[in-house]
């Protein structure tokens, strides 16, 4: 997809007059305009209360998961305030020190098809290798966002759900991926050649397994959501 | 393949939404990966729409980059006059393969210079990048190497 959008890019930067210095929002895309969202990166001094803001774009959000959990908890999760000190302290512009803080991460706009991504391939440090995690992670149909900073727009349009990329086997390197997928009203499985319908209450198979080591192995890896139309 | 697909039309009732084609990917070996991230990008309706607008204004001269064989491919489902089958996603495949070829040679040097717990097996080259994100993945798609 980056790639895609640098081809894009490169198309309309050859499109434009060569001045100097191109705007980057005349180099949108329609890439951007279908995947792209905002992350906002605060980080408060915990001496002087300022806080820093650093906004950053994303094309997908990238979620660590944890046993018996949901989309929603991996989501506050991923937005949860982490706590800067000791060895790892902030260096304020506003106080000029370096302090204590507190930092964390929000949407901040809402991209029209969300990406989620969740981390079941873990390096693992003490074996020295990956490890797939084939924890039970419940993904709903119908998403709202709560991880999402004030003033937000459009943040009370539900996502809804229509593809879904599971992996599956016990191992991160070997295995197999099939991709579960919405279309009208049916839910149709793709598995390489083979396409056939399935029935919606089949889904939560690929939630995970709530149990180690047994179990289910189908497990949604990629989520895509698509923003229901305003009105 | 026409097994599998009059299989699909018969338990959709013969009753196959208007304008959807339904159509397997072959896997040229290690594809299913790419193969399931292609079939939810097709059924991402704006990005088809775009790719499809896109298709329209290449000429069979042209269209060389990935963007351009992607749209290609969506063309060619889009266009099937039957509803169900299987088609081969080669050029795009192709491609991707050529583009990933140029990416891992410039992230194996990256490992060489930066020894990691395990930076001598080539395993961990392919991983290095970690992003395994729908997004990233298109251009490097195999970062889990599965076998399938």
């Amino acid at each position: 997809m980056n790639e895609m959008c640098d081809i894009l890019e490169r198309e309309k930067r050859a499109a434009l007059p060569k001045t100097a210095v191109i705007p980057p929002d005349q180099l949108r895309t329609w890439i951007h305009d279908t995947f792209q969202g905002k992350l906002v990166n605060e980080t408060r001094c915990l001496y002087c209360e300022n806080v820093t803001s650093r906004d950053e774009t994303f094309f997908d959000l990238s979620l660590d998961v944890e046993q018996n959990s949901s989309i929603s908890a991996c989501l506050k999760n991923f937005s949860s305030t982490e706590t800067l000190g000791k060895d790892d302290k902030f260096l304020c512009d506003n106080c000029n020190g370096l302090q204590e803080a507190q930092k964390g991460m929000k949407v901040k706009s809402l991209p029209k098809i969300l990406a989620l991504h969740l981390k079941r391939f873990k390096y693992i440090e003490h074996l020295g290798r990956y490890r797939k995690l084939s924890y039970r992670v419940v993904f709903p149909f119908k998403l709202k966002l709560s991880n999402t900073a004030e003033r937000t727009p459009d943040v009370d349009i539900p996502y809804s759900l229509f593809a879904v990329v599971v992996h599956v086997g016990s191992g991160p390197n070997h295995g197999h991926y099939i991709c579960v997928i919405k279309s009208k009203d049916n839910w149709l499985i793709f598995d390489d050649e083979n396409v056939d319908l399935i029935d919606e209450s089949v889904l939560p198979n690929f939630f995970g397994s709530s149990r180690e080591f047994s179990g289910n192995s189908d497990n949604g890896y990629i989520l895509l959501y698509e923003q229901e139309r305003k009105g | 393949m026409g097994g599998a697909s009059s299989k699909l039309e018969k338990s959709l009732g013969g009753q196959l939404p208007e304008g959807e084609n339904y159509y397997g990917l072959e896997n040229f070996g290690n594809t299913c990966y790419c193969n399931s991230v292609l079939q939810a990008l097709y059924f991402c309706q704006p990005f088809r729409e775009k790719l499809l607008e896109r298709a329209q204004t290449l000429s069979s001269s042209e269209g060389d980059n990935l963007l351009d064989c992607l749209s290609n491919l969506f063309l060619q489902i889009h266009s099937q006059k039957k509803k169900t089958g299987v088609i081969a996603p080669k050029r795009f495949v192709q491609r991707l393969k050529k583009d990933n070829e140029l990416f891992r040679s410039y992230m194996h040097q990256v490992s060489l210079e930066t020894p990691g717990p395990s930076a001598s097996s080539p395993w961990y080259t392919e991983n290095r990048s970690d992003v395994a994100t729908l997004v990233r993945d298109l251009r490097t798609p195999k970062s889990f190497s599965t076998t399938c």
